[in-house]
């Protein structure tokens, strides 16, 4: 039956192949070393001459059915190419590469550029009063539609959102890393008053016991310089939020249509869908998008390096980073937690099969699965049939699991 | 008749037995633990003199007329010696034979340590003639009985037991009458005995050379060891006779030997077999899929807690942490407390563990005692000098120690296990 569905694939995919046409464009791509460049690039798979529409994917403008056209406003078509080409490389590796009969199968996909409606599981797009969206990219699931308010049926999506500058203050962010700084500003400043007043006390014991201590502890100069100290190191601490303001990062924007890694991490949640369901985000669906949009960047870094188009951090799976139990709320699905952690199974696995074991690991997690006992035990199991020497492996995973604090 | 025939079997059934050859075949090791350019220099001067057909057709003739109750190394050096000597009369690289047939695996680490202690022993050369003054003989009134102990030497240890065994015999019976007696007072006592014409130059000799290597020191004999691994195969068959492992042929830390020698040299085949078993329960813990801990009131289960992943990988630590102290109040080892290491070994040693586990089950032990790198261990000197440092250093360059603490306090805490002491963990 796989042989026959395989063929069947074969069969379609080449006789579009023979209608498909392919066009020179200008996009955003990745040099070796991760830079971003604009280079000529090829879309290949077009069924149009005219428009963003291809075998497995059609471009379009927010809400609109019909494909961008290649002669409409530059910077538009810009981020059609962009999409467009990176989409096809994601799909490439998902079909030829990781050989997933689910991703070949997928029906052509409607890809929404600046599109700023939430979105609604009955009505497809929710309604244009409620608060529109910005700096964002979803993978929607297909909806039956509702034939009573005129809603037609959709398949999968994935929705780009416009870029836009929020100032910081306005955004709600779960900044671990200073929550982190500040922890260490709170142990340096204790360790300051600490030094503050062993020096005087240690002064004042030398006082009493020596005829010829050196130095007054209860002089002017020595109290000017012991309470200083602790005087401007207090200041420093009450004033950091303030201080760090004045000379911190004031804006946040993020093109998603223009990030690679980002438009890898959207398709790959199409490609995945068959088991993780697209309901909503966890630190499981986000985690293994990462990992396979790590896999096709082929860089442990998504979305760095970008900053005309990103002035968020990106994610990093070589940050060394210990499991906390607020990973597996809804809040911190998106670090790079679960991401950094597979990428490190993949090497344990080894090189070769880290990306079909990843693969394989979909089958056994769902998207409500918890890091600590959902996704560790469909890691087990997948090493049970997939490792080499299984039960070696799956003491290495435990081992490197045990080092990244779960 | 009946009765007759039962009488011949059973004298005929042990000297059919003895009649078996005995093999000495190394059949657990990888890589020796002697393998080494300068040995490997050895082994090709052993076989400019007689290629190495005659040294394998030499040993195998001298365990053909081995009998396995009366294993020796002293005779197989010997006869080993012999045969060759009857190929190249001036053959003296005994060593590089003993080598070459390690690397053939005709012999393991263990048997090679063995017959090279014993091969020390013979061609130790004492210092002769004695200095009286550096001879100090044990207490006077002991000496005449020990003295008679080491007359009988030839006539009743050494004509019933191989030499190092006849010598620690020896030894115990004299040790028996004063049991302050040292290695030293023995040097003082065999010049006496040879003096005394109670032992000939050539038992002097050979009993001088046991003493200055001092055998009586020595655990573990060709026959014991021997025995110890026949025994160990029959209780536990290997699965897989050819598996071979680099792991146990590696050295002892602060130790010169490997992990295989020390192993069978300090651990009777009870305790290896006792020692494996932990580590037979540890790998079924590691390998199973669900772990629960049940609670119930007086009656029945009123709880039942399924253990995390994590935590039952945890639990299998602690469990094991916990039976390798049990083990060392079992009366067989005597308070003795076994390394991690050793019951790995014993492990593999009875075919629990195949090598391909061996490596990462023994770095289980990072776990709960991790390696210290060079920076962990610069960090504890950088953390003292910074904290004197804060005292010493005046205001304002304070802040340079008193940051450095707290930078390695924040880097040196998120190393340490964190799981320890999560509350969202059991373990």
């Amino acid at each position: 039956m796989k042989t026959l569905i395989l063929s069947l694939v074969f069969i379609l995919s080449t006789s579009a192949l023979a209608q498909s046409l392919d066009r020179k464009v200008e996009a955003l791509i990745r040099t070796d070393n991760n830079r971003p460049v604009v280079d000529e690039v090829i879309l290949t798979d077009l069924v149009s001459a005219e428009s963003f529409d291809g075998l497995h994917f059609k471009i379009v403008q927010g809400k609109s059915d019909e494909a961008i056209r290649f002669d409409q406003d530059e910077e538009l078509t810009f981020r059609a190419a962009t999409a467009y080409y990176h989409l096809t490389k994601a799909r490439d590796y998902f079909v030829y590469k990781v050989k997933s009969e689910y991703a070949a199968s997928i029906p052509k996909m409607v890809i929404r550029i600046d599109h700023k409606n939430q979105f609604s599981e009955l009505g497809h797009f929710a309604h244009d009063n409620l608060e529109p969206q910005f700096n964002n990219a979803l993978t929607i699931p297909a909806g039956k539609g509702l034939a009573s308010k005129g809603v037609k049926p959709w398949g999968m999506e994935i929705w780009f959102r416009p870029m836009k500058k929020i100032h910081l203050r306005d955004l709600q962010v779960n900044d671990l890393a200073n929550q982190e700084f500040q922890v260490l500003m709170k142990q340096f400043r204790n360790q300051i008053h600490m030094q503050s007043l062993q020096r005087f006390m240690s002064q004042g014991v030398m006082a009493l016991t020596r005829d010829n201590p050196g130095m007054n502890p209860f002089s002017v100069e020595s109290l000017v310089r012991t309470v200083g100290s602790s005087v401007i190191m207090e200041a420093g601490y009450q004033f950091l939020e303030p201080i760090s303001k004045v000379f911190s990062r004031k804006w946040y924007w993020l093109d998603t249509a223009l990030v690679p890694e980002i438009i890898y991490h959207e398709y790959a949640h199409a490609a995945l869908s068959d088991h993780l369901v697209l309901s909503h985000s966890t630190a499981i669906i986000e985690g293994m998008a990462d990992f396979f949009a790590g896999q096709i960047a082929n860089s442990p870094k998504l979305a760095t390096h970008i900053k005309k188009y990103n002035t968020y951090n990106g994610k990093n799976a070589k940050k060394k980073k210990e499991y906390m139990i607020q990973f597996e709320s809804a809040d911190y699905a998106n670090t790079d937690f679960v991401f950094g952690m597979l990428w490190e199974l993949k090497k344990i696995v080894s090189e070769d099969k880290g990306e079909a074991f990843m693969f394989e690991l979909r089958k056994k997690v769902t998207t409500n699965s918890s890091i600590r006992v959902g996704l560790i035990e469909g890691i087990l199991e997948t090493c049970e049939e997939m490792c080499t020497v299984p039960f070696v492996d799956k003491i290495r995973i435990l081992k490197a699991l045990n080092l990244k604090g779960l | 008749m009946r009765f007759a025939l039962l009488l011949l079997c059973i004298l005929i059934l042990p000297v059919l037995a003895s009649a078996e050859t005995v093999s000495l075949r190394n059949d657990r090791e990888g890589k020796s633990y002697y393998d080494s350019k300068s040995n490997n220099r050895l082994i090709t001067k052993a076989l400019k003199s007689v290629d190495q057909s005659q040294i394998l057709g030499a040993f195998d003739d001298v365990l053909r007329n081995t009998e396995k109750n009366k294993l020796c190394s002293f005779d197989i050096n010997q006869n080993l010696l012999k045969e060759l000597r009857a190929v190249d009369s001036k053959f003296n690289q005994f060593e590089g034979a003993i080598y070459f047939l390690r690397s053939e695996n005709q012999i393991d680490d263990t048997v090679v340590k063995i017959l090279l202690d014993a091969h020390n022993v013979i061609t130790s050369s004492p210092q002769l003639p004695k200095d009286p003054e550096r001879l100090f003989l044990p207490e006077k009134a002991n000496v005449p009985e020990m003295l008679e102990i080491i007359s009988t030497f030839e006539s009743k240890y050494l004509k019933t037991s191989c030499f190092d065994e006849a010598y620690k015999n020896m030894y115990n019976d004299i040790q028996k009458l004063d049991k302050k007696f040292k290695n030293h007072n023995l040097e003082a006592l065999l010049v006496e005995a040879y003096q005394q014409k109670k032992i000939n130059y050539n038992t002097y000799l050979s009993l001088e050379q046991a003493r200055m290597n001092e055998l009586e020191m020595t655990s573990l004999s060709l026959k014991i060891y021997y025995q110890k691994v026949s025994s160990l195969r029959v209780q536990y068959p290997l699965r897989d006779s050819n598996e071979l492992s680099d792991y146990t042929t590696q050295k002892v830390d602060k130790m010169k030997v490997s992990r295989r020698q020390h192993l069978l040299s300090s651990y009777t085949d009870l305790q290896i077999i006792m020692m494996g078993n932990v580590i037979k329960t540890l790998r079924t813990r590691l390998d199973s899929p669900k772990a629960e801990i049940l609670i119930y009131d007086r009656q029945e289960g009123i709880e039942t807690i399924t253990l995390e992943p994590m935590e039952r990988f945890r639990l299998a630590i602690k469990l094991l942490r916990k039976e390798m102290s049990y083990l060392s109040l079992n009366t067989y080892f005597a308070g003795r407390t076994p390394d991690y290491l050793d019951l790995m070994t014993a492990a593999y040693e009875i075919g629990i563990i195949p090598a391909s586990e061996l490596t990462e089950v023994a770095g289980l032990k990072d776990i709960w005692s991790p390696k210290k790198t060079f920076w962990d261990k610069a960090r504890v000197w950088v953390q003292t000098l910074s904290s004197v440092a804060t005292i010493v250093i005046p205001p304002p360059y304070g802040f340079i120690p008193a940051l450095a603490v707290v930078v390695i306090e924040a880097t040196a805490g998120k190393q340490t296990n964190s799981n320890l002491d999560d509350p969202t963990s059991l373990f």
